[in-house]
């Protein structure tokens, strides 16, 4: 049987991760530009800060302050991100 | 500079006081019924930390007791009072549009996850069942990308059939929704709906009986959170946008 876990912290910080970084009204064409389908995947605040990275480093790419070569390479490995735990809660 | 949090609009109450990020006060500016909430902020994004986006989803909630409220993304900021209102002036018909659509609604979310994370153990176990003798390193690795394959395609069709039963049980009590089959190893699918406040209980008891029905899955399910998921396109994007080349980047890496 499946469970339901209703505003559990971590789960929620997840949640709002995914809409407050990827989600909301866009002004593009202000100053700052927000990094566009970032969906975070995997579940866990490890990984969670991992995502905020990878915004970061595509927001460095949309703004010209990183090419795209420079935010590959400086992306975590793969396998790393898989080995993660699930659930943190 | 000012920090952008929400578009509202003028309400019988007043707007709420306080501080924002960076500890600087909450203003708005106005357009006709159009509010733009902001306080002033120095030339950088503000540091993606827990507490700052903790703080801009609690201004953007203390709007939505009494008001419909557009959530603005984390990080937008607009170089003066007159840029926001030459912004607020341009966009104002989608902007009323937008807060009709959400009046009286807010998002909640879903999270489909496995339960004990996914099918891989039981797939590799069938399959070298299947090829019968021990299998060399090449072998092994090419029997290896095949199992990983055959995994996809089932966690693939698993979330399409249970975007289909969601979209049958919970669309009734939703005015919008946007369901994404993820099928990653663990997380199965997330959704979005769009809800009367009058219709939370109702929608959170109804994925209550869903999950008794589900095997093997986890569904946990957040809000009310202010409509984020469907306001994202309420202005239409510059075709120049880099939003496609950095989708295409993210899943590169």
């Amino acid at each position: 049987m499946a469970s339901v876990v209703a505003n559990e912290k971590n789960v929620t910080l997840l949640d709002l991760l995914d809409r407050i970084l990827d989600k909301g009204v866009i002004l593009w064409g202000d100053i700052t530009i927000s990094v566009a389908d970032v969906d975070l995947v995997y579940v866990g605040l490890k990984v969670l800060l991992t995502s905020i990275e990878t915004a970061e480093r595509m927001r460095k790419v949309a703004t010209g302050d990183m090419t795209v070569a420079e935010a590959v390479a400086r992306a975590p490995h793969r396998g790393d991100r898989d080995a993660l735990p699930v659930c943190d809660h | 500079m000012l920090y952008l949090y929400a578009i509202t609009e003028r309400s019988q109450n007043p707007l709420p006081g306080g501080r924002g990020i960076g500890g600087n006060f909450l203003f708005w500016l106005e357009d006709g019924n159009l509010l733009a909430l902001v306080s002033e902020c120095d030339a950088t994004e503000p540091a993606r930390v827990e507490e700052n986006l903790w703080l801009h989803e609690a201004i953007v909630e203390s709007l939505m007791a009494d008001r419909s409220v557009l959530p603005v993304r984390f990080g937008t900021l607009v170089a003066d009072e007159a840029q926001m209102r030459v912004r607020l002036a341009t966009h104002h018909d989608r902007f009323a549009a937008a807060l009709d659509h959400v009046r009286g609604r807010v998002e909640l979310g879903l999270r489909v996850l496995w339960n004990d994370g996914g099918t891989e153990d039981g797939t590799r176990v069938s399959l070298e069942a299947e090829m019968g003798a021990p299998v060399s390193a090449g072998r092994a690795y090419l029997i290896a990308r095949l199992e990983k394959e055959r995994q996809a395609q089932a966690r693939k069709a698993r979330g399409e059939a249970l975007a289909v039963q969601l979209r049958a049980s919970l669309a009734p009590l939703a005015m919008d929704s946007v369901i994404k089959v993820v099928a990653a190893p663990r997380l199965l699918l997330t959704a979005a709906y769009l809800v009367d406040r009058q219709s939370i209980d109702a929608f959170r008891a109804k994925v209550q009986g869903l999950a008794a029905s589900l095997t093997q899955l986890q569904i946990l399910c957040t809000g009310p959170w202010p409509a984020y998921s469907f306001v994202t396109g309420c202005i239409p994007q510059s075709p120049t946008d880099s939003g496609g080349m950095l989708t295409r980047l993210l899943q590169d890496i």
